[in-house]
């Protein structure tokens, strides 16, 4: 899952940072509302966190523009501003979601999860349940409906399978996967990709993740109930 | 006391006593110079009387048709009384039997006459011959006495007339002259409702350095409340960041072992963002200024804020029951405000109806926010209101939504109840009243 957090400032987005690598997103950050008007269309996000103060550009121009022009990943508003009328302003200019600070963290990552559950037009819930698979996003672990019994993955792990779990039934290029599991400074290598593949594939059955050979990987599901 | 008044009576007195010395003065005047001039007449009658024939056995005789005819009847107001020698003894018929005795002196007095008559009379000592007359000539001055009472009376009256005509005319003056300080007045009234930020009147010099200091205070002010406005707003603002860095670090994982502080801390931070909200929003109450562009539209305003309230609540219906369609005498953002928060604590209760209900009713405008609920019992809803306290931790959101309503609710003067909903849940009714337009 790649994050684009712009924030201008630095304590509250290294904490952010902390906080979405730790839930499992790729975060990539600007300070600037004119880098990130480039960043934002350049690199495919699945998810943007906009601070509307921003220096360069304010965020509001932002948003109209990036829906102006056809962007649409999900925004998440994240502003001081707190007051009804700004709320709507911000969901009127294209935002998915506004939340105000200061905000309990466990929300924030809560409304991450819908947003993107909701992009891949999935009942907002504390589980992914895909083909007898369940993926429990707080806990970050995995259990077949079959057996029951849970199973903790790494983060990378975890990322990889909620991206394949939340395009099912889509053969995912190794780039993509790559392209939305490692933020853009992160070193990118195809091999470790195979070997948390490989990984998920020990614990959650081989049939989990199935390969396609010269195109990518599709998400397979429990295959013991298959 | 108002000015004018003072100035009224102050001219009437000042006009009436000038009157009153006009008056008495130009009849003393007018008194003196008749006198004058009827003295001489007397002395010219006293020397005619002087020329009389004289017998030749010095007896003077008088020979009645060669007086004037006046002095022959009786108590005709012109009177003589002639003494030669002091032994012969001639009085003018007109006298009867009336005392006149000589004056002394060289100008004429007023004397006792016959019948309520006063007397000017004026003596005269002539030599003729081996004679010594002594010639009292008189005259009736109480006709003239009347006549200056009434010309006296006449000068009152004019003077009266002329003092009410001078207050008249002194209060049009006034009243034209102090046009800008009634302009001013309802200028300032304007100002003290708000509606206007300087006086605009022009004024007549004497009070335009009042005005001038008073623009330039009112000037000095409005910059020194925005100017602590913005600071508050600029404070609160940024206090949010490092509030929610720090919320951010306390979730941390090596906090967990820690629960207690963590608690702790975690409430110590929610006191700082309560604080940091009211004092937001009363500096956003504090800005007071309504304009028309600013006015809550039921029609257009309630439809953006319930599309954005189905979007966080997607498992409640929110019903519109609004009727109204007019501009509503209150502030855009803060109606919202209300709005925003009711519904959105309607919503998170909601099993799955929330209602809004608004109306205008005798001066006051209502509106109504019911859901379908668990509801807040009797002996709890106390509680919940006046602190702004959160009854559920479960329910996200940080319990602030209803101090803010009430901080704004009450600064309209208005009221909010807490009751129960024939949906089963919660009703919020909040009360505005009317603000009075002029």
């Amino acid at each position: 899952m790649r994050l684009l957090l712009i924030e201008d400032n630095v304590p509250l987005a290294d904490e952010l940072t902390a906080l979405f690598t730790q839930h499992g997103y790729a975060v990539d950050w600007c300070t600037d509302g004119r880098d990130a008007a480039v960043m934002a269309t350049s690199e495919p996000f699945d998810i943007i966190i906009l601070d509307l103060g921003l220096p360069g550009r304010p965020g509001l121009t932002l948003l109209e523009q990036w829906r102006a022009d056809g962007l649409d990943t999900p925004i998440l508003i994240l502003t001081a501003r707190s007051s009804w009328s700004e709320r709507i302003t911000g969901l009127r200019a294209g935002a998915d979601d506004y939340l105000p600070k200061p905000f309990h963290p466990d929300e924030l990552i809560l409304r991450l999860q819908a947003l993107v559950r909701r992009r891949h037009g999935q009942r907002p819930s504390p589980t992914i349940s895909v083909a007898g698979v369940v993926l429990d996003e707080n806990g970050q672990s995995a259990w077949r409906t079959s057996d029951d019994t849970p199973v903790n993955l790494t983060r990378a792990e975890f990322a990889i399978l909620r991206y394949l779990m939340l395009h099912p039934d889509h053969v995912i290029a190794k780039d993509r996967l790559l392209d939305h599991l490692y933020d853009s400074e992160h070193d990118r290598n195809p091999n470790v990709v195979e070997v948390h593949i490989n990984h998920l594939r020990q614990k959650l059955g081989r049939g989990v993740i199935i390969t396609q050979r010269g195109q990518g990987y599709r998400f397979g599901g429990d295959s013991a109930a298959a | 006391m108002s000015l004018t008044r003072r100035l009224d009576l102050g001219l009437l007195a000042s006009v009436l006593v000038v009157m009153l010395l006009l008056a008495h003065g130009s009849v003393v005047l007018f008194d003196y110079v008749l006198r004058d001039y009827l003295t001489e007449r007397l002395r010219e009658d006293a020397e005619s009387l002087a020329t009389l024939p004289v017998d030749r056995d010095n007896q003077v005789r008088i020979d009645p048709l060669r007086l004037r005819a006046s002095f022959n009847q009786v108590y005709s107001g012109q009177y003589f009384v002639i003494d030669i020698d002091d032994t012969i003894h001639l009085r003018s018929r007109s006298l009867w039997d009336h005392r006149l005795k000589p004056v002394q002196g060289d100008t004429a007095q007023i004397r006792e006459g016959p019948e309520n008559q006063s007397l000017l009379a004026w003596t005269g000592q002539y030599h003729r011959g081996q004679h010594h007359f002594t010639i009292t000539t008189a005259l009736d001055y109480s006709t003239v006495t009347r006549r200056l009472d009434w010309l006296r009376l006449c000068i009152w009256g004019l003077g009266g007339v002329m003092a009410i005509l001078l207050v008249f005319i002194q209060r049009r003056v006034i009243r034209l002259g102090l046009m800008p300080l009634e302009k001013l007045q309802r200028e300032l009234a304007q100002l003290h409702e708000g509606k206007r930020m300087a006086l605009e009147t022009r004024v007549p010099d004497e009070i335009a350095p009042f005005v001038d200091e008073l623009n330039h205070q009112l000037e000095r002010i409005e910059r020194v409340l925005n100017r602590s406005r913005d600071g508050i707003a600029n404070l609160g603002h940024a206090l949010k960041t490092p509030l929610s860095v720090m919320e951010t670090q306390l979730a941390r994982r090596e906090l967990e072992q820690f629960p207690d502080l963590r608690q702790s801390l975690h409430a110590r931070l929610d006191d700082i963002h309560r604080l940091v909200e009211k004092e937001l929003q009363r500096a956003r109450l504090d800005t007071g200024e309504v304009s028309a562009a600013a006015r809550f539209q039921p029609d257009s305003d309630i439809q953006p804020l319930l599309d954005t309230l189905r979007e966080i609540h997607t498992n409640v219906t929110f019903i519109n029951n609004n009727t109204l369609l007019t501009p509503l005498p209150w502030d855009r953002d803060e109606l919202l405000e209300i709005l925003g928060n009711l519904l959105d604590n309607a919503g998170k209760w909601a099993h799955g109806i929330a209602r809004l209900t608004m109306s205008c009713d005798r001066g006051r405008f209502v509106m109504l926010i019911e859901d379908d609920g668990p509801g807040i019992p009797p002996d709890q809803r106390a509680r919940v209101m006046g602190r702004g306290t959160r009854l559920d931790e479960q329910v996200s959101g940080h319990g602030l939504g209803l101090g803010i309503v009430e901080q704004i609710v009450h600064h309209h003067g208005g009221e909010i109840h807490l009751g129960e909903s024939d949906l089963g849940g919660l009703a919020v009714t909040v009360e505005l009243p009317t603000p009075v337009s002029n």
